[in-house]
Order: structure tokens, then sequence, then C-alpha cells
């Protein structure tokens, strides 16, 4: 008798199961998994007995797996076992691993497996890689054998590409049998928002959607905001109303408008109503430049404050706005009737003694600005122009609306060049 | 008024944005290998074959549709489902034998190529590799919506045969008659072309195709009723253009007694009865049908292989992304393509291999679509209805009686 230390888990599906008694009880059909540390830890064992029965075993019932035939036998009599069930956040090999495709968080792509590399670690089994290689699959098909002794005979090696267990994500299985799962793993949770986008437009719809749900909103957010729009579109028209606008308010106004503007009219009132009165607001304002103006891309996030203002005091006001202008450049000087008088760089601000008031450090000129019904090229043009990272929009009476910052026209620029 | 004027142009709109994957697909599905067969039916049988075509419309649209839908509802292939669900080895054994079929298939579309530019007195060694290098940058060069564009294009040249078979002054009343009457026969060889007709209208590889392009066209749910009618009108269009040629040959050849073997037969045989315009518009059209099947079947191929084995995929991917894809195209597209030059390649011998291999997976394939478009799982509420399904079944369990029939009938 002996007992693996490793092997691959499509060596043991359908290989007789038998009782204490050594009669033979059924076959092994699946083992139940569940996350545990870096891998993922065989719980429990289905079978399927010879009445045709699909039962489950706890795994401390197997006495032994042995090799030579493969099979499995149990600490107990076929009579005297008790059938359990598994549980929603257990996992199954067969169903939600092999031939499946999965997230390997190392190289943010999607692969299928072929097969499932499980060592046994002191009587527990671990499952520590998914086998992702050509190899693999030949083994499925039953063809390693011949494989190998072609690779021998041109005396080659032919080695198994393996995945360890810690750079897979199996989210999307889980979702499509509805099991639901409150602990994203924490390589996603740590990704940029633009790799979790490229890994999301490569699944399908069910799949795209089991991976956001499990990340924090903020993070959900910012990856709908990476991704390409015919993806994000197609993905918003499953995600409920109260979702959309609790995620939408994660975003920066010009952001969230941009998404909004995406979406069919009606649609569009659901979201808006939804979503805090405040911010609602503000997209409302946005939506209603047209695409392509300064008004559409401008940000409405800014710190003016009057020119009688000191610049230390300047200074904590940007200090305690930090979240909402996580982008700027500027500080802008405005008078009464928000009209705009100035701009100062920060930069300016910081080398500037603390008791001066903003005033002292205008510039003579007036504040180059756009208009915010002005075309993007124009914004565009003025930048340039200019040599601005920063640009001040404004409606009418020369009221400071919003700003423009240089990589809220980057894209414009890339799309313009393709 | 306005409004509903409105209305009905952007539904229109809408549509022609969903439109390609059913017409591409049903319109390749008359290759240079279908051609062959609907005139050598039109031929030898007259108008007396054409009510098959309406029921292998009904047949056609059926299948179609489950294939689009499923694509649109879950996002994945076909060759993607069935490893999922079935499992590896499944999934190769089919697609090992619908790549080894489709190799055969694709030197079928060479042969229509080297027979259509003979007609126009051009030599096969000039032909045959000028077309594959064609075919070749128009696939690794473009991306999808491009390439279905070139297709639309092909599948809408298919008018040459309508004109060609007016051209060829059928007896109307005989054509009405021939397809709204069944006839049936038990000729040994009038029923082997009565399924040789089917199995050139409903081949497993359009299957395969259909479903990877609607989930590569990323077709909401919503708009899968646009999709449901490219399907419908794509096989009525295709099944049209077939009935044409049909049509063609039954005006000319069969009231003539003339017997033939290939499509080039027909379209040379056509000019003496009918006219150059009718020989030329029917060559025109061999040649456009064999060009279509040869970019669309190397992709098909292309395409399952890649999904059920787990290697990139896709017509907007570059060479370098998936070299696996684009590495099977090439190679069948050389396979096709290089036997030609040499006279002594048994064709013939091959293309029965090929119509054997094909009908053989076309049980497994059908079994495997009705099922899988029953998972609630996977298709949620867009599973068949119950009396979709019995019609489904009908449909399959007719297709593979014949199919067991042709293949017994070539093996024994």
């Amino acid at each position: 008798m002996s007992f693996f230390s490793e092997f691959f888990f499509s060596t043991l599906v359908g290989k007789p199961v038998y009782g204490l008694n050594e009669a033979v009880y059924g076959v092994f059909r699946d083992f139940i998994v569940k996350p545990y540390k870096d891998s993922f830890i065989v719980t429990k064992v289905r079978i399927r007995t010879k009445n045709g029965e699909r039962v489950i075993v706890p795994w401390s019932m197997v006495r032994s797996i042995e090799t030579d035939p493969v099979s499995i036998s149990l600490k107990k009599n076929p009579s005297e076992i008790v059938p359990i069930e598994y549980d929603d956040t257990e996992l199954r090999l067969k169903r939600d691993f092999l031939d499946q495709q999965i997230v390997d968080t190392a190289e943010h792509r999607v692969v299928r497996v072929n097969d499932v590399k499980i060592v046994a670690v002191q009587g527990e089994l671990l499952v520590v890689a998914a086998d992702i290689g050509f190899r693999g699959l030949l083994r499925r098909i039953g063809l390693e054998g011949v494989a190998l002794s072609l690779a021998s005979l041109f005396k080659k090696g032919f080695s198994n590409t393996l995945l360890p267990s810690k750079y897979i994500d199996p989210l999307p299985a889980r979702l499509r049998h509805q099991i639901t799962l409150n602990v994203a793993q924490d390589e996603l949770k740590s990704m940029h928002p633009a790799d979790l986008a490229d890994i999301v437009s490569d699944l399908d719809q069910f799949e795209r959607l089991s991976i956001l749900q499990t990340l924090p909103m903020d993070q959900m957010a910012r990856t709908i905001e990476e991704l390409e729009p015919d993806v994000r579109k197609e993905l918003l028209e499953r995600f409920k109303d109260e979702v959309l606008s609790k995620m939408l308010e994660r975003l920066s106004p010009d952001s969230a408008t941009d998404i909004v503007a995406e979406l069919p009219a009606r649609r569009m009132r659901q979201v808006l109503n939804a979503m805090k009165l405040g911010d609602a607001e503000e997209i409302r304002e946005l939506l209603k430049f047209k695409e392509d103006t300064a008004g559409s891309i401008m940000n409405t996030e800014f710190v003016a404050l009057s020119c009688r203002t000191t610049v230390a005091r300047a200074l904590e006001e940007l200090r305690k706005k930090k979240d909402q202008v996580a982008r700027a450049y500027s500080i802008y000087v405005v008078g009464p009737a928000d009209e705009l008088e100035g701009v100062i760089s920060i930069h300016d601000l910081i080398f500037a003694e603390p008791n001066t008031q903003l005033s002292s450090l205008l510039k003579e000129d007036e504040p180059v600005s756009v208009r915010r019904k002005e075309h993007v090229d124009e914004v565009i043009e003025k930048l340039s122009k200019y040599n601005l990272v920063e640009i001040p929009v404004v409606g009418p009476k020369k009221a400071l609306v919003g700003v423009i910052t240089v990589d809220d026209v980057l894209p414009i620029l890339q799309e313009n060049n393709e | 008024m306005l409004a509903a004027l409105k209305n009905r142009f952007r539904s229109i709109l809408g549509f022609l944005a969903i439109v390609g994957p059913g017409i591409i697909a049903a319109a390749a599905g008359n290759d240079a290998g279908g051609i062959t067969t609907y005139s050598v039916a039109g031929a030898h049988y007259g108008y007396s074959l054409l009510w098959v075509m309406i029921v292998i419309t009904v047949v056609l649209i059926i299948v179609q549709e489950m294939c689009a839908r499923m694509g649109v509802v879950s996002g994945k292939g076909l060759a993607d489902l069935i490893r999922e669900v079935y499992g590896a080895r499944i999934a190769f054994y089919i697609l090992s034998g619908l790549f080894l079929a489709n190799i055969a298939t694709v030197m079928a579309e060479f042969a229509g190529v080297a027979g259509a530019f003979e007609i126009f007195d051009i030599p096969r060694f000039v032909s045959v590799p000028l077309s594959a290098v064609a075919i070749w940058l128009v696939i690794t060069k473009t991306n999808y919506r491009v390439a279905e564009k070139i297709f639309l294009v092909g599948a809408f040249l298919f008018i040459s045969y309508i004109i060609s078979g007016i051209l060829a002054h059928p007896q109307w009343t005989s054509v009405l008659h021939g397809s709204l009457v069944p006839t049936l026969s038990f000729d040994h060889d009038y029923i082997f072309l009565v399924i040789g007709l089917i199995g050139t209208t409903v081949a497993p590889w359009m299957q395969f195709y259909l479903q990877a392009s609607a989930v590569e066209k990323r077709i909401k749910v919503e708009q899968y009723s646009y999709t449901k009618w490219d399907v419908i009108i794509g096989s009525i269009m295709s099944d049209t253009v077939s009935a044409f040629i049909i049509i063609a040959a039954a005006a000319t050849l069969f009231v003539n007694g003339v017997k033939i073997d290939t499509a080039a037969d027909a379209a040379l045989a056509l000019g003496p009865l009918a006219g150059n315009a009718a020989e030329y518009l029917f060559a025109i059209g061999l040649l456009n049908a064999s060009l279509l099947g040869a970019m669309i079947v190397p992709l098909a191929t292309a395409y399952y292989v890649c999904e059920g084995l787990g290697f990139e995929s896709g017509l907007d991917k570059t060479f370098k992304e998936a070299p696996v894809y684009y590495g099977i195209f090439t190679f069948l597209i050389l396979s096709g393509a290089i036997p030609l030059l040499f006279p002594s390649v048994p064709l013939v011998k091959i293309m029965l291999v090929a119509q054997v291999i094909n009908g053989v997976l076309l049980a497994p394939v059908l079994i495997f679509i009705i099922k899988l478009v029953n998972k609630k799982w996977l298709m949620g509420k867009y599973v068949n209805k119950p009396w979709y399904n019995v019609v489904a079944w009908i449909s399959v369990i007719i297709l593979i009686i014949l199919s067991a029939l042709l293949v017994g009938d070539i093996i024994f």
C-alpha cells in the first residue's frame, strides 16, 4: 500500500473507491476544496456509488489513495457511510477548475485549466497548481504516454506548465454556479485598475460581473472607468441602478459624466435619481455640455479663493480638499461673483511667504482660460500654445466653472491620432 | 407618425449594425462543393428537387438560430462550451475530426477557384497561388470589422447566380411545381443527392463559425432579435441562391440532357445553351463562392481549435498575440492550395473522406448544441421553448439519419 505524494487530479477521476471491507463502493467523481493560505485544501470527496447515487464524504474518511492500480479506500464499510453536503463557499475541482477559464493574476491573463496538481502534506491534500500546458492537455486526451515516448526518442524534455495556486483566481466559475463569495483574493484587490480592466475585457459576461462584484466599490468604479466603451456599455446594462449610482459617486464628476452619457436616456434618469442629490446635480450640469466641448471634459472640483486669502490659508484649504483635487496643479483666485481673476501654481504657492496675500502672487496679464462651449481642439491648442498643464474653464460673465488638466485631453489627442 | 417612422428607421440602423454573422455563415455554406451539388441536382433531376431546398431552409434556420442565441447569451463559442461542459477528451476528438474534414473542404474551395479561373483561360498555376496569398493577406492584416465587410460583399455577389438563373429562361410554372410539390423517388442516386444537398447546407463548421463570430461581434442580449433576423434572412437568401443554381442547371442542362460532374462543367455547359453572359455569371458566382469559402472555412477552423484547446484566438488579435490561431489558418490555406498544383492528387477521394467525417461529426455536434442551449445555468431564460425543442429534435434526428445513410453508403 502506498500513498501518492503528488499527482494530477485527472488521473484519479473515474477510479474505483473501496470500503473498509475491500468491497467496491463506487467511483471517484470530484474533490470539494476551499481556499487555504496560498492554495486550496481538499475537504470532501464526491463519489458515484454502484447504485448511481452521488454521495459526498468528508476527506477524513479516506484511508488511503493507492498508486498501483490507482484507487481510493475508505475507513468505513459502505453500509456505515452517511453522506454529507458541501457549502456554498466551497468549490468543486472538476466543475469549477478543470477545463474552465481562470484568471492568472501573475500574468494578468485568462487561461484554460487542463489539469490540477495535488500534493499530499501530513495527511491533507493541497491543490498546488493548475496545469495550463500542452502536456496537461495531452494527458487529458490520453496521449501523454505517446507524446512522452516521442519526446524521449528525440531526447527532448517535455515538461508541464504549471500555474501556482497563489496566482489562481477561480472566481468566474463561482458566480456561474450562483455561489456568493465575499472575499476577493488579495492579488486582485491590489492590482491597478487598468490591468484589471484588461482581464475583465477578456472574460465573458457572467465572469466580468463576477470578478467586478468582489472588488471594493472604489476599485470596481475605477476599473469600469478604464474599460473600453463597448465593453463597459454591455456590462453596465447588467448593473442594478443602485449599484451603478453608488459606483458613480466614487468617481470624479467628469469621469462619472462620461459613463452616464453612454447610458440610454431612460436609464440615465433612473441612475441619476438614485444618486446623492449633489453628485447627480453636478453630473446633470456637466451633461448639458455636448461632447467635444470644454464643458464636457472639465472637472468641477478645484480650489478657488479670494485674492485677500493668505498663502498659509490657501495651503491649508488645499490640504483639506486633497481628496477631491488629487490632480490639481494650481489654485484659482476669484472675485465675489466667482469671476476668474488669476491663477497661482502650487509651485509658486509653496515658495511664497506664508503671510502674504494671494493678490501679491497674481501676474499682471489676464489669465488664459477657455469658455465652456469652446471645442476641445481649442483647449488643446491653448494648452500647448501657453505651455500649460491645467486651464480654467469659464462660463457667462467669466465665472470659473471648472478646470481641464492635460490628462483630461490626452485620451482625445490619442484618439485623434489613431 | 413621424415618431413611428423615426423608430422604424432606428431599428433598421440597429439591424444593419448587427447583421453579419448569420448572413455570412449561411452564404459561406454555398461554397464550391455546394454549388457543384446544386448544379448536379439541377442537371440530373431538373426542377424536381427544389422542394428539398424549402425543407433545408427551415432546418438551417433552426440550427443556426440556436447557435447564434447561445453565442450572444453565453458570450462563449461552441468549442469553448463543449470543452467546459463535456471535457477535454470529447472536445479534442471532435475538433480533430473537423480539422481533418476542413482540410479537404478548403481543397474543394481552391478547386473551385481553379475551375472558375480556367473558364476565363487563366491557368491554375497562376490563379491558385495568387488567390491563396490574397486570402491570407485579407485575414491576417485586417481586423474583424474590415474582414466582415469583405465577407458581406462576397455574400451579396451571390446575386450573380440569380441573374444567371433568370438568363437561362426557366419555365416558371415548373419551378413553382417543383418547389411546392414534393416528389419522392427511391432511386439510390436521387436519395443520395438529397442527402448531399442537406449535408452541404448544414455543415458542422458553419455552426462553430456562426457562434464564434456572434461572440466576437459582442452582440448584446437585447439586440438578439436583430441577430435572429440576421440568421433567418441569411438562410433564406443563401437557399434562394442555391435554388437558382438548380434552376439554371435545370433550365439548360437537364432540358438538353447534359450530365456534369463539377460546377465548372456546369458553367461551361451553360455557354452554348444560355449564352456567354449566363456562363460568365455562373463562373463569377463560383469564383466568389470558392474565395469566400476559402476564407471562412480556415477561419472557422482556427477559431474552434483555439477555443477548445485554450489558445488565443480572434481576428482582432495580431499574429504575435495569437500565433496558433493564425498558424492553423495559414496551414489550412497552404494544404488546401498546394495539392491543386499537382494533377495526380486524388481530389474526388479526398472530398468523399471529408463528407464522411462531416457526416459522422454532425450528429454529436447537433446533439451538443441542443443540450447546451437547454442548460438553465448557461442560458437563463433564453433556453429553448418546449415546442421549439420538439421541432429542433425532429430536425436533428432527420439530419442524423440522413448523414448516417450517406456515411454508410460511402463506406460500404
